[in-house]
């Protein structure tokens, strides 16, 4: 078929959806809904559950500062997982383990420092009850987040969405975990390894298994639409 | 000798996207613009300057000529249900060439087309890269291209047919940018090493 004759055939599809459409924004412009959706956040959880109980101990520095370092961290996670709605653009596998690797690391440093600071405040016998009340309390703050970029993704023409997933998914957890650091006071290694840092992986978890899934159920559209339509049987 | 003194006059940093021209891709901007805001007239530009480059790269990832022609239209339909995915003022090309990776890699998933089209390969129209590319022996250097393995064939005809930057061919193919020049350079050196072999 010479390109005439394909241009053709192809303008008489694409004339069957010739509607305007609306550009993707850059992320810079996502950048203010995603700040209103943290601060809403923040804003229900003070006005529900409180600052941690040491707050005033840490002073407004030491209770702040960790959180906004892990908000960067989780900024940057999430945008770069959202890089990969346009193609030819995006993630490649060292940015994620770096991303990854990066992101818990930042979680493990801003807790051993609130520790030094804090009251040190263990949770003891509570240990079981607080370990459930941290993890879910920071699994449900991370979802919302989650859910908000697998749409953007899904918005977009996502290429590797197991990686964007996962990237997201630690950013999620990240963020949650920076918000959660404000009521939570407890900075013994087991509370935090076993609550907060579960949650994370487990978020991150969760990033990858939306981006696999959605992997797998489009690559199964693909092939159902590619297959040749079956002869009928005699 | 011409293929060898091709071969060996070959630049290491030699980069067509120096020479792309700049109007020729502002020109296309506005027109991928012009497409997004419902006029499908202004992606004739588009579909007629990047034709002959998408059929073949899907030709070089294929190596199948009927199958890079199933899939160059199917690329320009995903172009056109994904044309939100532009980022007015960016570089259409390495936006138009990640979908056809994306159809490609698909439809190599999808494994439906695969036993049927397997031995149809293309060396014919193998592109070449750019020190090679006025070789008179041209049947030979395009098998010898399309005996490369596929993870190195790629980066290199995309720096050096394309013209696609390092920091490109990385975004495009998920790698970071020193990987894929590493490949673009380890194909070069065994395309000139399998050139040798046949003299």
């Amino acid at each position: 078929m010479s390109p005439e004759q394909s241009w053709k055939s192809l303008r008489d599809d694409l004339a069957a959806d010739p509607a305007p459409v609306k550009p993707l924004r850059p992320l810079r412009a996502l950048a203010p809904w995603g700040l209103l959706i943290v601060l809403g956040l923040l804003t229900v959880l003070i006005a529900t559950v409180g600052l941690r109980e040491d707050a005033a101990s840490l002073g407004p520095i030491w209770l702040w500062l960790p959180s906004l370092i892990e908000l960067a961290m989780a900024v940057w996670l999430l945008a770069a997982g959202l890089e990969e709605t346009t193609p030819g653009r995006g993630l490649n596998k060292r940015m994620v383990a770096v991303g990854v690797g990066t992101g818990i690391l930042t979680h493990c440093a801003v807790t051993v420092l609130t520790q030094q600071k804090g009251s040190g405040l263990s949770t003891g016998s509570m240990a079981a009850g607080k370990l459930f009340s941290c993890f879910g309390a920071e699994l449900l703050l991370a979802i919302p987040i989650l859910v908000v970029a697998a749409l953007i993704l899904r918005r977009g023409l996502t290429t590797r969405p197991a990686r964007a997933g996962i990237a997201v998914g630690i950013g999620a957890g990240v963020c949650a975990d920076a918000l959660w650091r404000l009521i939570c006071p407890y900075g013994d290694f087991r509370h935090v390894l076993s609550a907060h840092l579960t949650s994370i992986i487990c978020v991150l978890f969760l990033g990858w298994l939306v981006g696999y899934g959605w992997d797998r159920w489009r690559l199964r559209n693909w092939r159902r639409k590619a297959a040749p339509p079956s002869s009928p049987s005699s | 000798m011409p293929i060898q003194r091709a071969a060996d006059a070959a630049p290491s940093s030699a980069r067509a996207s120096d020479t792309r021209d700049a109007s020729v891709s502002g020109h296309l901007n506005a027109s991928m613009a012009a497409y997004q805001a419902g006029n499908i007239d202004a992606f004739e530009v588009v579909y007629h300057h990047l034709r002959p480059k998408l059929r073949r790269y899907l030709g070089s990832l294929t190596l199948n000529a009927t199958l890079a022609d199933d899939l160059l239209q199917e690329t320009f339909l995903q172009m056109h249900r994904s044309r939100h995915t532009y980022l007015p003022g960016r570089p259409v090309e390495p936006w138009a060439f990640g979908i056809a990776r994306h159809v490609f890699l698909m439809d190599r998933r999808s494994g439906i087309r695969r036993k049927r089209d397997q031995h149809d390969a293309i060396p014919d129209e193998m592109p070449l890269p750019e020190p090679f590319s006025d070789s008179t022996d041209r049947t030979h250097l395009q098998r010898a291209v399309a005996t490369l393995p596929e993870a190195s064939r790629e980066p290199l005809l995309l720096h050096h047919v394309w013209g696609f930057s390092f920091q490109e061919v990385g975004d495009l193919l998920g790698l970071r940018a020193g990987t894929a020049k590493v490949r673009a350079h380890r194909a070069m050196q065994q395309l000139r090493s399998l050139i040798r072999g046949k003299e």
